[in-house]
């Protein structure tokens, strides 16, 4: 009789001990859930979605799972999409009822205006984090409080397993990012003058007092490589928070730092990686084992 | 006991292991991406990862957009959506490890193959001249056999839109 329910905790006791959460990992998730709506209300709040608006149409060439775009988005319709993503959003940061289909609605939102941004050509890869997170929790259900408790168990497990599956997304994107420049440009990438060449180069995007940091930045050829160092190195052992809860919170602070200094210095966008980074790994410390918020909800029950 | 209205709820979700299973679908996606294939990421336009994997290609074989401009440097009004395009030329076989020539982030390189763009097209003397501007560089991985050049099959296109800019086309030029 005893059989099944060993080996569900065996499975359950393995999947913590890999990827280790707090004290108590559904609030831990039900917190980041919602944040994680605030970051999509933020892109669809500030992103650059009409850079298509003045492109030539023989210039559009959509991505293959969005080739039935014929042409680009005309401007009404990205207005559309990003009030149906922002209301999608606040459902998600605010409501319990309809926190899945306002989930659901903003996710496909940001994937179709990420698409037709990325329809011409251009590197566009500026949603991909914020998407690839999202989409683990696109199955979450959202059972309210009269429900019972089978299914308030469905939800709570569906919520942990989708908060340990996004902090395992985060480090593997940004492995794969390191890895891909090792494959493509080796170490030089990091110990050369790759990184004074890419201010250099950005200083001309920003103007103004973030034009005279990056030329600044990029004549410090030892620092420019150490700094390039640090953020590859970062990106390559970015796997290990995986494991090490304690190291989620620096990689996190490091990583924001970097796409900080990207958009002072080169004046690119990169808060759809920053947040949902700074969200999910830093949901830890929020609910850092001894904190009197973990102390205070240790006595709620849990499943995992 | 589990009521009817709470049955209807229960249906409205996908139950039991589905959703504990899903979030782990997709980090297999992400890892099958990124070690595996990325060219069959599903969303392929969003460019997951700085640098794709490299063609097993012979050749690029690149084209230029331009579209008029005025004396200020400025699209006319109107005349950009009928870009005029023309196929320039075709890099040197030896650039075929260069792989893609715009989605790197190693800008050095990035450098060197615009650079090799732009020898090849003011070399061409076919555009630059001083009322267009080059609104696009588009590359075209094309196949070689053994045998020669077999029938060029455009395979995967991509283009420069704004970083191998005016300005160095139009210093290049001069």
């Amino acid at each position: 009789m005893s059989t099944p329910e060993i080996t569900a905790s065996t499975k359950t006791s393995l999947l913590e001990r890999a990827v280790p959460l707090g004290a108590n990992p559904v609030m831990l998730a039900r917190t980041t859930l919602r944040l994680l709506g605030a970051v999509l209300l933020w892109r669809f709040a500030v992103g650059s979605f009409y850079q298509t608006a003045t492109m030539a149409p023989e210039l559009f060439h959509p991505p293959s799972t969005f080739s039935w775009l014929t042409g680009p988005l005309d401007p009404a319709v990205i207005a559309a999409l990003r009030t149906l993503g922002a209301g999608g959003s606040c459902l998600v940061i605010f409501a319990k009822r309809g926190r899945h289909i306002g989930l659901v609605a903003a996710w496909i939102c940001l994937a179709v205006l990420g698409a037709n941004n990325g329809s011409f050509g251009k590197v566009m890869h500026n949603e991909v984090m914020v998407l690839l997170v999202v989409a683990a929790w696109l199955m979450v259900p959202a059972y309210d409080s009269h429900s019972t408790r089978q299914c308030q168990q469905v939800e709570e497990g569906a919520l942990v397993c989708a908060l340990r599956a996004s902090i395992v997304i985060i480090a593997m994107v940004y492995f794969f990012t390191g890895y891909q420049k090792l494959l493509g440009s080796g170490l030089s990438w990091a110990w050369s003058d790759n990184l004074s060449w890419v201010l250099h180069d950005g200083a001309g995007a920003v103007g103004g007092w973030r034009a005279g940091l990056a030329q600044a930045m990029a004549q410090q050829d030892l620092l420019t490589r150490l700094l390039a160092s640090i953020a590859l190195g970062c990106e390559l052992l970015f796997p290990l928070t995986i494991f090490i809860r304690a190291m989620r919170v620096p990689f996190a602070l490091v990583m924001a730092g970097l796409h900080l200094s990207i958009y002072v210095m080169v004046g690119l966008d990169y808060s759809g990686w920053a947040l949902p980074c700074l969200v999910v790994m830093g949901c830890q410390l929020w609910y850092w084992p001894g904190s009197k918020r973990s102390a205070a909800e240790t006595t709620l029950p849990t499943t995992a | 006991m589990v009521d009817e209205p709470e049955l209807r709820k229960q249906r409205r979700f996908p139950q039991g292991l589905f959703p504990k299973l899903w979030p782990w679908l997709v980090v297999v996606a992400v890892l099958w991406c990124g070690f595996v294939d990325i060219e069959a990421w599903p969303l392929s336009g969003f460019h997951l990862f700085s640098q794709r994997r490299g063609p097993n290609t012979s050749a690029l074989v690149f084209e230029v957009t331009t579209v008029p401009v005025d004396f200020k440097g400025n699209a006319k009004p109107g005349v950009s959506e009928v870009a005029q395009r023309l196929t320039v030329g075709e890099l040197d076989p030896s650039y075929s490890k260069i792989g893609w020539l715009y989605t790197t982030r190693d800008h050095l390189e990035r450098k060197r193959r615009c650079q090799a763009v732009f020898d090849a097209v003011t070399s061409s003397k076919a555009v630059l001249a001083t009322s267009q501007r080059v609104l696009e560089v588009k590359v075209h991985r094309v196949s070689y056999t053994r045998a020669g050049l077999d029938s060029p099959k455009v395979q995967v296109k991509d283009s420069i839109v704004d970083n191998c800019s005016t300005h160095d086309l139009s210093s290049a030029a001069k």
